[in-house]
């Protein structure tokens, strides 16, 4: 899980790997990518081989990070 | 029906979905789902994978199978050949729905599934052996 430093130093457009969706089949990972960028919430958008998986949400609370699937 | 299918296969389609498949022979109908996590780090998200929908014909097997979001895949198994068992990425957004795909378009051959699929399909695998694949 990414950090609430790295969480802090994330803008629009920057993109996080997740681990491969199919271990076997291909190394390709999940990507997320920041969609809006607040002080104390970023949503992603996560795709596979650019295919739309859904929305995350991440927000921050003090020094810890709670995360919604949309 | 004249095509056996070969219980490797699903096996090895059962791995890559993380779920157990099953074959009905009465209904001529895949099934299976699972519940498995996608992972950032520590932070899993739940995966709900589903067969949607299949088709069982002598010559090829198809498998439609539901993952999150738009992202969905198509597992066909065919009589013979180094192209027996291939999955396809597809993006739901830009096809018909998949749950009633198979059996509206009935596709006979793989290639004419493909051929009908066009766009959607994003990207597509091949298995080299039980345990290997290698894209197409």
């Amino acid at each position: 899980m990414i950090s609430v430093e790295d969480f802090l130093t994330l803008k629009v457009g920057d993109l996080l790997e997740a681990d491969p969706l199919f271990n076997g089949l291909s190394d390709e990972p999940v990507v997320l990518r920041v969609a809006t960028d607040g002080a104390d919430r970023k949503d992603f958008v996560a795709t596979y081989l650019g295919v739309t998986l859904g929305r995350w949400s991440a927000k921050r609370n003090g020094g810890r990070l709670s995360w919604t699937f949309k | 029906m004249d095509f056996q299918v070969n219980k490797s296969d699903l096996y090895s389609v059962a791995d890559i979905l993380g779920m157990t498949v099953e074959l009905d022979y009465a209904t001529g109908k895949l099934s299976g789902k699972a519940e498995r996590a996608m992972f950032l780090g520590d932070l899993s998200l739940p995966l709900k994978p589903k067969i949607a929908g299949s088709l069982l014909l002598p010559e090829c097997i198809f498998a439609a199978v539901n993952v999150l979001g738009n992202l969905a895949l198509l597992v066909v198994i065919s009589e013979s050949g180094p192209q027996r068992c291939t999955v396809h990425v597809l993006n739901l957004a830009k096809m018909d729905q998949l749950d009633t795909w198979l059996d509206k378009k009935k596709p006979k051959t793989r290639g004419e599934a493909l051929e009908l699929l066009g766009s959607a399909v994003v990207k597509s695998y091949r298995r080299v052996n039980t345990t290997k694949w290698e894209p197409m």
